[in-house]
C-alpha cells in the first residue's frame, strides 16, 4: 500500500482490515446505504469484497489485484467497490457465502469476492481471483470484464439470475428444520459416527490439511466420561492424541506458546501461522479438561502437568501478546511479517546459534528439527518436535537431562531474539464472541490452579464488557481503543454470557451472574423466533442483511445457538428460572435434527442438547468462599472432570439468594463445624452423599462418574 | 363459559375446570439437588403454576385438564422419586 496515496473511504473505519484497505487505489467504501445508493445512482455493479486481517490469500489478492493501478482504474470506472471485515459483520459473510455456495456448488472461503446489484441481490461470485490465468482459473480481471459485458450488454440474464438466487437464497435460508427432541442417544450417535474419523497416526480429522475442530474434541471428551467401557476410552484416548499431536507439531508455538490456525499437513508441521484467539481459547479449554481426564484415569502427576501445561501456556501467550490496558482480547494476529508467510516464528541454524549460544544449539536444533536444507522455504525451518528428547539424546550421544536443560535454557533466549523480529500485524479488534470464549477459558483455569491474579483478571475483563461493551443496556459487537460499536450478535451474547457464568462459577461473584442474566434477557429480548423456538443470528431491530438467517452450524468457533443454548442451560440450572430453560429447549428442539445429520460441524448444539438431556452435574460446597478449606474444596472439585458442571458455594439459602442463586440448591444441605465446607455432589436426579474432606469428595466424584 | 389464559398464555374457552391446589408429598428427595430435579420437571408441565418445592415436598396450582394428578405422579417418578400421597384442595 502506498503511504502517498490519499485515502478511500475506508480510513475512517475502525476495523484493522479495513484500515489495511484505506489506502488502496481501489476507491474502496464501507458496507451501508451510501454505497448501493451510488451504485443505484451510477447504474453500476457492486464488488463485494469480505477478508479479515489474519487472511493469507486476502493479503495475496490485495497485493496482486487491489494494490495495482490498472485493476483499480477498471474497478474505480465500472463498479461501487465494497470491502467487509467478516469479523466485524459476521451477518454479511453468512449471507454471501451462502449465496456463494449456490453459485459455485460449493464451499467458500475467504477472501469472498461477489457481485451485486443495487438492492444486494448477488447473482455471481467466487473467492480468490489471479491476477492471471491460473490452474484453469480464470484471471481477476477476467471476471471483471465479463461481469461488465452482462452488465451492459444482458442486463436481463443478470436480473433473471439475481431473482433466481434470491429466491433459492431465500428458501435456504429460512428454511425450518422438523423439530426433534434432545436426547442423551445424540450424542453416542455423534460420537460413533466421527470417532473412526479420526486420523489414529496423528489425531485430528482428516488428512491435509488439518484444522483443530475443537468442538467435536468437546463432545469426544464428555463422551470419555459420560459413556461406558471401549466407547469412552477411545473418545478420551481420540482427544489426547490429537492434544499432544498438536503440541509436538509446528502448529504450537515452541517458543510463546499458543496454536495456529490450521496445519497444512496431516502430522500438524507446517502450519498456516495466523493465531486466532478463538482456537487459543477453544484449545486452551480443551486442553484443560484433557488435564482433568488425565487425573480422572489416574495418569502419572507429569502427564497431567503436562496437559495442563498446554492449557497454562496458550493463556500466558493470551496474557502476554493478545489483551488490552483492560485485559479485554484481541482478535488475531497475522500470519505474514515483511512480506513472507511465517516468517516471524521459522528459524535457520545460524540464528538458533546466534540466540542460544553455539554451546545449546546442537540439541536445540535437532530436538526442533531446524536443519541446514530446512524443514519449511527458504532453507528455513518451522520449529517442532517430531521425535522424542530420548531419541535425540541418544544420537547425539547426550543424558536427557542434558538435552533436556540445553532446550530450557534456550527457549527463552530465542524468544527474546524472536521479539527484535519486525512482528505480525495484529488485529486490536475485541470481539464479544471470542473474548466470552478466552475469559471464560481463562477464568475456569486460573480457578483450577489457584492463580488469584488470574481469576481476578478475567473478572476485571468480564466487568469490563459489561461497563464498556454493554453500557446501552444492549451488548456491542466489539471493542477497540475502550469504545464499544457495532450491534451484537447472537454469538456475542451466547459467548460473553457462558464467560460470566464461568467468572461466576470461579469467584462466586453475584455481579457475574447479574451480568450472564441481563446479556441472555437480551437473547429472549431479541432473538426468538416465536413460530419455532430457534434463535435468529442478529437481532430484531438489527439490519437485515438479505434474510435476518437461523444457522444452528459451528464454523472455526462455535456457532450463536450452541453458545446460547449453553449458557441459558447453565443459568437456568444456576438461577432457577424457568424461561431460560424453556427458551434453550425449544431452540434445541428446533436444531437437533440437523445436528444429527452433521455431527462434525454442529458440536456446540450437540453438546447443549447433551446437557438438556442429561441435566448437570452440580457440586455445591456450603461455606464461605473466602476461607482457605472452602477454597480446598472447590479447588478439589475443579480438577475433575464433570460433565456439563454446575458449581455452586454458598453458605446458606439467604446467601445463595443475594448471589442471584436458586436458594432451593440449599435446602437441606449444612456446612461443617465451626465453617468447615461440606460439598454436596449430584448428577441428574442422583445424590451422592456429603463429602466433609477432599478425599470424600474425590470418592463421591468417582462414583458419580462412569468408571474409568 | 367463561375465558382465562393458560400457563402458555394463549387464550382458551371452555367450561370452566378445575383449579385446584395440590401438596405432594415426595419419597427419595434428600437434598437441595434432588429439589431442583423436582422443579425441573413440574414446572415444564403445561398446567403447573404456582409452584414450591421442598425436600419432600411440593406445592402446586394445577389445572385439572392439563395436569391431572396421573400426570403429576407420572412426571415426578420418571424423574427417580416416588409420591407417596397428593391432597387436593379447591385453588
Amino acid at each position: 500500500m502506498d503511504r502517498q496515496r490519499p485515502p478511500n473511504l475506508l480510513a475512517g473505519e475502525r476495523s484493522p482490515y479495513l484500515l489495511q484497505h484505506a489506502r488502496n487505489p481501489v476507491a474502496w467504501e464501507p458496507w451501508g446505504d451510501a454505497a448501493f445508493d451510488r451504485a443505484r445512482r451510477e447504474d453500476k455493479p457492486v464488488f463485494l469484497s469480505v477478508g479479515y486481517s489474519a487472511c493469507h490469500w486476502c493479503h495475496v489478492m490485495e497485493r496482486e489485484s487491489f494494490d495495482d493501478e490498472a485493476t483499480a482504474a477498471y474497478l474505480n470506472a465500472h463498479f461501487v467497490s465494497v470491502k467487509v471485515d467478516r469479523e466485524e459483520r459476521p451477518d454479511v459473510d453468512h449471507a454471501y457465502q451462502l449465496a456463494h455456495q449456490l453459485v459455485a456448488q460449493r464451499g467458500g472461503g475467504w477472501p469472498l469476492s461477489m457481485f451485486l446489484d443495487a438492492d444486494r441481490r448477488p447473482f455471481y461470485g467466487g473467492t480468490y481471483f489471479p491476477p492471471a490465468p491460473r490452474h484453469g482459473m480464470p484471471s481477476f480481471r477476467e471476471i471483471l470484464a465479463a461481469i461488465v459485458e452482462a452488465w451492459t450488454q444482458r442486463r436481463e440474464d443478470v436480473r433473471t439470475q439475481a431473482a433466481e438466487l434470491a429466491g433459492t437464497l431465500a428458501r435456504v435460508a429460512t428454511r425450518v428444520p422438523a423439530p426433534g427432541e434432545p436426547s442423551t442417544e445424540l450424542l453416542a450417535a455423534a460420537v460413533a459416527r466421527v470417532l473412526p474419523r479420526i486420523d489414529r497416526a496423528h489425531g485430528g480429522f482428516g488428512a491435509a490439511p488439518k484444522f483443530p475442530n475443537t468442538m467435536t474434541h468437546d463432545l469426544l471428551l464428555v463422551a470419555a466420561v459420560v459413556e461406558r467401557g471401549a466407547r469412552a476410552k477411545d473418545a478420551g484416548d481420540a482427544v489426547l492424541l490429537t492434544l499432544r499431536r498438536m503440541r509436538a507439531g509446528g502448529i504450537w508455538d515452541h517458543l510463546g506458546g499458543g496454536f495456529a490456525r490450521y496445519s497444512t499437513d496431516a502430522e500438524w508441521k507446517v502450519p498456516h501461522f495466523e493465531k486466532m484467539l478463538y482456537d487459543n481459547a477453544q484449545l486452551l479449554r480443551l486442553a484443560l479438561h484433557a488435564s482433568r481426564l488425565l487425573q480422572h484415569r489416574g495418569a502419572p502427576g507429569s502427564d497431567v502437568a503436562a496437559m495442563l501445561g498446554v492449557a497454562a501456556d496458550t493463556a500466558a501467550y493470551l496474557d502476554r501478546e493478545m489483551r488490552d490496558a483492560d485485559g479485554l482480547y484481541y482478535s488475531a494476529q497475522d500470519a505474514d511479517s515483511e512480506g513472507e508467510e511465517g516468517r516471524f516464528f521459522v528459524w535457520t541454524p545460524e540464528q538458533v546459534v546466534a540466540a542460544a549460544g553455539g554451546a545449546d544449539a546442537e540439541a536445540v536444533c535437532a530436538m526442533f528439527d531446524v536443519r541446514r536444507e530446512g524443514n519449511f522455504e527458504h532453507g528455513r525451518s518451522v520449529l517442532w518436535t517430531p521425535r522424542s528428547v530420548e531419541t535425540v539424546a541418544a544420537a547425539l550421544g547426550l543424558d536427557v537431562e542434558a538435552v533436556t536443560a540445553a532446550v530450557e535454557r534456550a527457549r527463552p533466549k530465542m524468544l527474546a531474539a524472536r521479539e527484535s523480529r519486525p512482528h505480525p500485524m495484529r488485529d486490536e479488534k475485541c470481539l464479544a464472541a471470542w473474548n466470552g470464549l478466552a475469559l471464560g477459558a481463562a477464568a475456569d483455569l486460573a480457578a483450577t490452579v489457584g492463580d488469584d491474579a488470574a481469576v481476578a483478571s478475567a473478572r476485571g475483563a468480564l466487568l469490563r464488557w459489561r461497563d464498556v461493551g454493554f453500557a446501552t443496556g444492549r451488548l456491542a459487537h466489539a471493542v477497540k481503543d475502550g469504545e464499544a460499536y457495532g450491534r451484537a450478535f447472537l454469538d456475542d451474547l451466547g459467548g460473553l454470557a457462558g464467560a460470566a457464568l464461568d467468572v461466576f462459577e470461579a469467584t462466586f461473584d453475584g455481579a457475574a451472574l447479574g451480568f450472564a442474566r441481563a446479556l441472555l434477557d437480551e437473547v429472549l429480548a431479541h432473538f426468538v423466533d416465536a413460530a419455532s423456538g430457534g434463535l435468529f443470528f442478529a437481532a430484531d431491530d438489527a439490519e437485515v442483511v438479505l434474510h435476518r438467517a437461523m444457522d444452528p452450524s459451528d464454523h472455526a468457533y462455535p456457532g450463536g445457538v450452541g453458545l446460547a443454548t449453553m449458557a441459558l442451560l447453565r443459568a437456568a440450572d444456576l438461577t432457577g428460572e424457568a424461561r431460560y430453560r424453556t427458551a434453550a429447549e425449544r431452540c434445541l428442539a428446533a436444531s437437533v435434527t440437523s445436528a444429527k445429520d452433521h455431527p462434525l460441524g454442529m458440536g456446540s448444539v450437540l453438546l447443549a442438547a447433551d446437557r438438556a438431556a442429561r441435566g448437570p452435574m452440580t457440586v455445591v460446597v456450603v461455606g464461605d468462599a473466602s476461607r482457605d478449606d472452602v477454597r480446598a474444596m472447590l479447588r478439589s472439585a475443579r480438577t475433575w472432570l464433570l460433565p456439563h458442571r454446575t458449581l455452586v458455594c454458598a453458605t446458606d439459602e439467604a446467601h445463595a439468594a443475594a448471589l442471584g442463586v436458586d436458594p432451593s440448591w440449599m435446602q437441606g444441605r449444612s456446612g461443617g463445624a465451626g465453617g468447615a465446607p461440606v460439598a454436596y455432589v449430584c448428577r441428574g436426579t442422583v445424590c451422592q452423599r456429603p463429602a466433609a474432606d477432599l478425599d470424600g469428595l474425590a470418592t463421591v466424584l468417582r462414583a458419580a462418574l462412569a468408571p474409568v | 363459559m367463561v375465558a382465562r389464559r393458560t400457563l402458555a398464555g394463549e387464550r382458551i374457552s371452555g367450561y370452566a375446570r378445575g383449579m385446584r391446589n395440590a401438596t405432594l408429598a415426595i419419597d427419595g428427595m434428600t437434598c437441595g439437588g434432588c429439589v431442583m430435579s423436582v422443579k425441573r420437571v413440574l414446572e415444564r408441565l403445561p398446567g403447573v403454576t404456582a409452584l414450591q418445592v421442598d425436600v419432600g415436598e411440593a406445592r402446586l396450582t394445577a389445572d385439572e385438564a392439563l395436569a391431572p394428578e396421573a400426570t403429576l405422579r407420572a412426571t415426578i417418578e420418571r424423574a427417580g422419586f416416588t409420591v407417596e400421597e397428593i391432597d387436593w384442595s379447591p385453588a
